[in-house]
């Protein structure tokens, strides 16, 4: 059974039956491992451990390759970094006590932008991953070796992280479904932290029922981490769960935000065959909306720029020994962190210091509030907000060198980092040179659910 | 009136590196001035905005989930796992460097 014409509801149900072994699927993933991993560099270590005898959850002996910043005890974890190229974890994330329990079988560590800053896979201190179904094509970032890990094969579903659109845009630049959950809703303990209000994990799969089942394994309450959500205090929000088919689209927000014309063409195809799903599709107004962007680069180098400060190669990481401690300090980090690390944490150390953490920091807060709000009063009349989720399919390799053109990928998946919103991006179909679109849902804060009906409307509308 | 910075001198990155504790080599602080130059006007276009007073003085409204303060697991139970990530150390210290 191949990964690419299944679904892991069916392949899990085979596995039970005793139509296929998890053997017979292990040898599967690392027959596509071998054949395409040395080009292609989604994974950046493949585990060759067998997997056991098949369990009784749905997930349970199914290939799933994991983003490189997540912790498995005793696993090597770097976040595609020098600065952690030989760090063993000394703890389980919550994602292993949960993948453990239910007998998942991990494939390898998936290659990604170097901590998490990217939107191609390109920062890697472990070379670039290429996209599987153009190879002169980036694969999106920063969960690149996730998505393309999935899309060559090499695994059934694999996991990301998404502070900005990390989980999204390779998702959509691959051809896949992409979710990242409301924020609280899976813990992020033993993910590596990068901007702590930004960053969420989330599934990278074939389908919509498949990321349902991956998140709904994943979204256990955990006591601890301080920002996961109680399941009844989720439910208090999923009052507003039940799927009226009301889109609303931000139009002046898409007409300002350069979509290519091909997209823009996709974009509109894809409505109306939502309509033709009995859905109602408005045009909604978030004014806001269009400096979130901004706003994110602000919030997120001044997290990050606080969260990479342990590494200083006392306890654990690379240590380059200066001449005191000060200058040990400057080694490690300077050898340790690439180009596009440093950049942030300097932008995030100019954007907290004292002489400007008003103009910068402060208002960018006060406007992540004014757009959270924004969003927040726009469920009141719609179910979904649609748009694309990025403004073209993926670009080639060296076509954006300057960091603002590159910052840009993520204008339209951002806004919902900074709301906490769940959202997902859903293939909508193929360009003239075959490359995949992404379609982009934004529901109300734990309301998971409606963006799966309506997913699963969008995946029938478009066949 | 409020002049906003939209470009950095070598000084300025300088700065910006030594907090960040970061050696630049002059090629490279050169090349990082452009970038900012770049990003501060990108996010500079957030200063046009007028917010009111009430929004100002937003801090966050996410809710932290605490345990009870009570001990939640035994003395030394990670202490061995730990000390063996640690890049130097001396029997049940991690080693660094003179302080003072």
């Amino acid at each position: 059974m191949k990964f690419n014409t299944t679904k892991i509801r069916e392949l899990h149900a085979n596995l039970v039956s005793g139509n296929i072994t998890t053997k017979e699927l292990h040898d599967q993933a690392h027959k596509a491992i071998s054949e395409k991993n040395t080009t292609i560099n989604a994974l950046i270590e493949t585990y060759s451990e067998m997997p056991g005898t098949v369990g009784k959850h749905v997930l349970s002996g199914i290939p799933v390759a994991m983003k490189d910043n997540i912790l498995f005890k005793g696993k090597k974890v770097s976040a595609g970094s020098k600065m952690l190229e030989n760090y063993v974890a000394t703890y389980d994330s919550k994602i292993a006590e949960i993948f453990n329990t239910i007998g998942a079988h991990v494939v390898g560590r998936a290659n990604m932008d170097e901590f998490a800053m990217g939107s191609s896979t390109e920062t890697s201190y472990y070379g670039k991953t290429l996209n599987p179904l153009d190879e002169s094509r980036v694969p999106g970032g920063s969960s690149g070796g996730s998505a393309a890990a999935v899309a060559s094969g090499m695994a059934m579903y694999a996991l990301g992280s998404d502070t900005g659109g990390s989980v999204r845009q390779p998702a959509a630049y691959c051809g896949l479904v992409g979710l990242k959950p409301s924020y609280g809703a899976v813990s992020r303990r033993g993910l590596m932290a990068m901007a702590s209000s930004l960053d969420c994990i989330g599934p990278i799969t074939r389908c919509v029922e498949d990321a349902e089942i991956v998140f709904n394994a994943i979204s256990e309450y955990d006591s601890l981490d301080a920002t996961s959500v109680k399941i009844k205090d989720r439910e208090k929000y999923q009052e507003k769960n039940s799927n009226k088919k009301v889109i609303g689209v931000p139009r002046s927000f898409l007409n300002r935000e350069g979509l290519g014309d091909q997209a823009r063409e996709n974009f509109e195809q894809s409505l109306s065959k939502m309509k033709s799903e009995g859905y109602t599709i408005v045009d909604i107004e978030l004014p806001t909306i269009e400096h979130a962007l901004a706003v994110y680069y602000i919030i997120q180098p001044a997290e990050a720029s606080s969260n990479l400060a342990r590494y200083d190669g006392i306890r654990y990481g690379l240590s380059v020994e200066g001449e005191d401690l000060a200058d040990s300090y400057k080694k490690t980090k300077t050898e340790g962190f690439g180009d596009e690390v440093r950049r942030r944490i300097m932008l995030g150390a100019h954007v907290l210091s004292s002489g400007h953490h008003d103009e910068y920091y402060y208002k960018a807060q006060s406007l992540r509030k004014i757009i959270t709000q924004e969003v927040h009063n726009a469920f009141d009349n719609v179910d979904i907000i649609a748009t694309p989720t990025t403004s073209d399919v993926a670009f080639k390799f060296g076509e954006k060198k300057d960091p603002v053109a590159m910052y840009l990928e993520d204008i339209f998946t951002v806004p919902y980092n900074l709301t906490g919103n769940p959202a997902i991006s859903i293939p909508s179909g193929l360009n003239s040179e075959g490359m995949p679109y992404g379609m982009h849902f934004t529901a109300p804060l734990f309301c998971e659910k409606k963006l799966f009906e309506a997913g699963k409307d969008f995946e029938r509308a478009i066949i | 009136m409020i002049i906003y910075t939209l470009c950095m001198n070598n000084t300025d990155i300088q700065t910006l590196a030594d907090l960040s504790r970061l050696h630049l080599s002059s090629t490279e602080i050169e090349s990082y001035a452009k970038d900012f130059e770049g990003i501060l006007q990108y996010i500079n276009t957030i200063q046009s905005i007028g917010i009111n007073q009430e929004d100002e003085t937003y801090v966050g409204t996410n809710t932290n989930y605490l345990r009870e303060d009570t001990e939640s697991y035994s003395s030394g139970e990670f202490s061995e796992n730990l000390l063996q990530a640690a890049p130097q150390r001396d029997g049940d210290f991690i080693k660094v460097q003179k302080i003072l």
